[in-house]
């Protein structure tokens, strides 16, 4: 038997130098951007300014807004996770079709973000929109409303939007995890004569208790750093009505080229995640 | 309430689930199609399911005068190159940590979770910056590299988790016959690695296909992606080609959907992973 005594490192050279040239480089670069007053276009050397970016954003009223809605906006993870566990629950019956109707179910989850984007942009159409003919007709409205010009349904508007694309996610994960639960224990709490809801209760839900974490803690982290999808219905708008973190560092960068307090934005985002990189620690990688 | 009773109840509450969810699915994706097989015209009247007058010349448009075909043939190239790039690159480190005890094991693919979750638009800005130190901006390449700081992190993710759970006795047989465990991995480990393979070729895939944020800042016209087109339908003053626009979308969408159908029993294995058993 011939065993690679360094092989272990040897193997994560090609992974590692690569991670260090484009993921850990560049964030270190951006937090050292992070304390600089660096405008893009123009051909100034970045300056030191310390804390100042942080500061900036902490006392600007607009930020204050943003972080409020980022915050509204991952609330999503709850539907996504409803509608998540409700479709793996199903799928896991002995129906009829089974694999089809998984298929179909797993749609929004193949589709791109930009995609799924532009089909609610049409629906939530001030003019055109599905939503407002519906209402409309059935009597709910009196006129048409612009659901995502109007700052008072925008932000809801692309929170349902992410909660009707993203559940799939989901419900792949505890599917995979109800098919991997013994049926010997529903068997036995049969005999037990445990009803439907008690076998939920004391089978299902706590073998599922680490898979629902980690879908809840991944699903949390994606929808607060949630890009594309919100930029395809509404850039943002009206107003600041839509800006969640990525999209004002997005806008900071690119708009108004302020790279320093783009990046500054985006380490309070990164503080927003760190807590839940942490649980998912502590209790998925245990083992 | 007797045992049949609440056999039929469960039936039926199943059945209820099921058929919301379909609608939910399925209601937005027939406004897609309904949309895209009519005349413009159409479109900016009251809404209405059946167009009056069928045609394609919305998919004609998107294809011509807003070239989708070149887009999309620009994002094969970048999302295959992801793909195939992200598993050569992640096998080797992923066989490591779930075979091999070395010091700073745990702190690596603690690294490797937290760029999992890691918020990547703070990557866009250096990475912008680097590639363009490098020429590499407004070429596939670039994206390739941009695209594997997040994929490279989530395939070692799945393929850790699938190798830790292959039995060991398989290497250990091979071994005995002969093989170093460089060989036996190649050998043995890797066939059997099928599924676990095509899931992270596909989700990899899917990943490099469907990128509009750094996509977005790092091409032009020249290498621009199907994904980043579809922001092209809306102009500055807010009015928005409908029609060619959802013939653009089912472009984009048809495509991984097809993969998911073809690949589904290997993806929903792919995705058991995460969970601690």
């Amino acid at each position: 038997m011939r065993i690679h005594k360094y092989s272990p490192y040897l193997f994560f050279i090609p992974a590692l130098i690569y991670l260090v040239v484009f993921l850990w480089y560049p964030f270190a670069f951006g937090i050292w951007m992070s304390f600089h007053d660096w405008v893009y276009i123009l051909p100034e050397k970045p300056a030191f300014i310390g804390f100042d970016n942080y500061i900036h954003l902490f006392m600007s009223p607009i930020f204050h807004e943003v972080l409020r809605i980022t915050g509204i906006y991952a609330t999503a993870t709850f539907i996504n996770f409803i509608l998540g566990l409700a479709a793996a629950l199903i799928l896991n019956e002995p129906i009829k079709g089974r694999s089809i109707f998984a298929g179909i179910l797993m749609i929004g989850y193949a589709m791109p973000e930009m995609a799924s984007g532009s089909i609610w942009k049409f629906i939530y159409d001030a003019n055109f929109g599905i939503l407002n003919y519906y209402l409309f007709n059935l009597g709910f409205i009196k006129s048409y409303i612009p659901w995502l010009v109007d700052p008072s349904f925008s932000l809801i508007a692309i929170t349902l939007a992410n909660g009707w694309k993203h559940w799939p996610f989901v419900a792949l994960i505890l599917l995979a995890a109800l098919q991997g639960i013994p049926k010997d224990f529903y068997d036995a709490a049969k005999v037990y004569g445990a009803n439907a809801w008690q076998r939920f209760r004391y089978i299902t839900f706590p073998q599922l208790k680490s898979a629902i974490l980690v879908a809840l803690i991944i699903r949390m982290c994606w929808n607060l750093s949630k890009f594309s999808e919100i930029f395809q219905m509404t850039e943002g708008g009206p107003g600041w009505a839509t800006t969640t973190i990525s999209l004002f560092v997005y806008n900071t960068a690119y708009k108004s080229f302020l790279f320093g307090r783009a990046f500054a934005g985006g380490i309070t985002l990164l503080l927003m995640i760190v807590p839940l990189i942490i649980i998912y620690y502590k209790t998925v990688l245990r083992t | 309430m007797n045992l049949k009773t609440s056999l039929i109840l469960r039936k039926v509450s199943v059945y209820i689930i099921l058929a919301f969810l379909l609608t939910l699915v399925i209601f937005p994706l027939s406004i897609v199609i309904a949309l895209s097989f009519r005349p413009s015209f159409e479109t900016y009247s009251e809404w209405h399911w059946i167009p009056e007058e069928f045609t394609i010349e919305t998919w004609i448009k998107a294809l011509t005068l807003y070239k989708m075909n070149y887009f999309i043939f620009n994002s094969i190239y970048a999302a295959t190159g992801t793909g195939l790039l992200s598993l050569i690159i992640s096998i080797p480190p992923s066989y490591s940590f779930a075979r091999k005890r070395f010091k700073g094991k745990k702190l690596g693919f603690s690294a490797i979770i937290f760029a999992l979750l890691f918020p990547y638009v703070l990557l866009i800005i250096p990475i912008n910056v680097i590639l363009a130190q490098l020429n590499l901006t407004d070429t596939i390449p670039g994206l390739w590299f941009a695209f594997l700081t997040f994929t490279t992190p989530y395939a070692i993710w799945i393929l850790t988790d699938f190798f830790v759970k292959l039995p060991r006795d398989i290497e250990e047989a091979a071994m005995l016959d002969g093989l170093s465990d460089v060989g036996a991995f190649i050998r043995v480990i890797l066939p059997l690695s099928k599924p676990a393979l095509v899931a992270v070729f596909f989700l990899t895939f899917l990943y490099g296909w469907d990128d509009f944020m750094f996509s977005s800042i790092l091409t032009t016209e020249k290498t621009r992606t199907a994904v980043v087109n579809l922001h092209a339908f809306t102009t500055a003053t807010g009015f928005t080609y409908w029609g060619e626009l959802m013939a653009s979308v089912l472009m984009v969408s048809i495509p991984p959907a097809i993969l998911y159908a073809i690949l589904q029993k290997y993806i929903v294995r792919g995705m058991a992973v995460t969970i601690a058993e």
